[in-house]
């Protein structure tokens, strides 16, 4: 079984974990969960992503085709 | 509003706790191990028969109870506290940033351009692709639509690592350094991959021009103060060095060749197109999979690119937009998971 936290650094961790504090502070301050907020920000992304041109990439390309 | 919710109560209590926490894993592992549990509570909390312990009339009166005794036994023998002078803390040093100079072309002879900063850069694997066109989206205005910028100057660098195959840097590999070199500028030339290569001898190499799109970052989104951005083909630039990716807190395979030539490079990018600090950041950090919400699809600089030695402050710190602008997640995989770059070179 592959060790967790392998790939990634503890300098990266930093990232994620203030990443992690400013969604439960939004979500606090909304008074709602950090799920309820996910999914609220997920249907943004979606939205926004939907507006993208075709001729811009990451619209028409899949992750497998990164260089 | 008499209703009580169980996360009000338990937040600052979490949020207390975790910020005690100095190890970004243990503060990561507590925060989701919380969110689990809260949601237990909440579930069970729901039921029909627990509806006092969502009352909060009953939790003020409990708490107005129990601080009878308490103030019963209280004595005004409290001393006013003596206010000590706050120690200097030895925290790490704030990045201080050089003005950035302006740097311009010399010449060019030979297919080589040289720099005013000292940087030369080979021509010689040029190509162009399709014209940057993106669009930025106002974070502080959750409602605005996209916005396409009146000029179309690239917004940042992302930092990649071609995860080539290596040969060990010394004097009697060079047939096949140079062999391995040859063939990675090939590939990515034909791929449009990146903007700027460097190679194991810091050598710079243009693939794609500057006012053209490359196909680097592939699904991916950043944001500074004010822009998010969605899909960083357009709109950022993509320095990509000759190396694999250490895993976890591993040195950095890169020489010091390299690390100058990078320093440079991103010098005289940041100073012709303004480009902010904060939007100088490693693949892994921008990273995406839109199929399942999870970031990290790529993870080359997972964790020790230089950007001290870039002249860049340490960015790992900054958040990601990914997280905390579009609801991505992350999981075990995101820390364990590896997937190489360029795969067809180094078969070849």
């Amino acid at each position: 079984m592959m060790e967790p936290f392998l790939a990634t650094g503890a300098r990266m961790w930093k990232g994620v974990v203030s990443s992690e504090d400013l969604l439960r502070e939004k979500a606090r301050q909304d008074s709602i969960s950090v799920a309820q907020l996910r999914t609220q920000l997920r249907s943004q992304y979606r939205r926004l992503s939907a507006l993208l041109p075709d001729s811009n990439s990451h619209s028409s390309k899949t992750p497998d085709e990164n260089p | 509003m008499n209703r009580l919710k169980p996360r009000d109560v338990l937040n600052p209590m979490i949020e207390a706790r975790a910020s005690k926490i100095q190890d970004p894993v243990a503060k990561l592992r507590f925060l989701k191990s919380t969110d689990k549990r809260v949601g237990q509570v909440e579930t069970v909390l729901s039921r029909p028969q627990y509806w006092w312990l969502r009352n909060r009339k009953f939790w003020l009166a409990l708490g107005f109870l129990l601080m009878i005794p308490v103030l019963s036994l209280y004595r005004s023998t409290a001393r006013p506290e003596l206010a000590v002078p706050a120690s200097p803390t030895a925290g790490p040093k704030p990045f201080r940033e050089a003005p950035l100079e302006k740097v311009w072309l010399v010449d060019t002879k030979s297919g080589v351009e040289s720099w005013s900063n000292g940087l030369r850069v080979e021509t010689r694997f040029t190509t162009a692709n399709r014209p940057r066109e993106y669009f930025v989206w106002n974070r502080n205005q959750p409602s605005s639509s996209l916005t396409q910028l009146p000029e179309r100057k690239p917004a940042g660098i992302v930092f990649h690592t071609t995860e080539s195959t290596l040969e060990e840097l010394e004097e009697q590999k060079l047939r096949r350094l140079k062999l391995l070199g040859e063939s990675l500028l090939q590939y990515v030339n034909k791929e449009k991959a990146y903007h700027y290569v460097i190679d194991r001898f810091g050598r710079v190499f243009r693939i794609v021009q500057e006012s053209d799109a490359a196909n680097h970052a592939g699904k991916s989104t950043w944001a500074d103060g004010k822009w998010a951005y969605i899909g960083l083909n357009d709109s950022f630039l993509a320095i990509s060095f000759e190396t694999q990716t250490a895993p976890g807190d591993a040195a950095p395979i890169i020489s010091e060749a390299q690390v100058s030539s990078g320093r440079m490079l991103t010098r005289m990018l940041r100073a012709r197109y303004g480009i902010a600090a904060e939007n100088c950041v490693t693949h892994a950090q921008v990273s995406i999979n839109p199929s399942n919400f999870q970031i990290g699809y790529h993870t080359d600089w997972a964790g020790n690119f230089p950007f001290e030695a870039m002249g860049l402050p340490d960015n790992y710190t900054l958040p990601l937009a990914s997280l905390h602008l579009f609801g991505f997640n992350y999981d075990g995989t995101f820390f364990g998971n590896r997937r190489p770059h360029v795969e067809g070179c180094s078969q070849q």
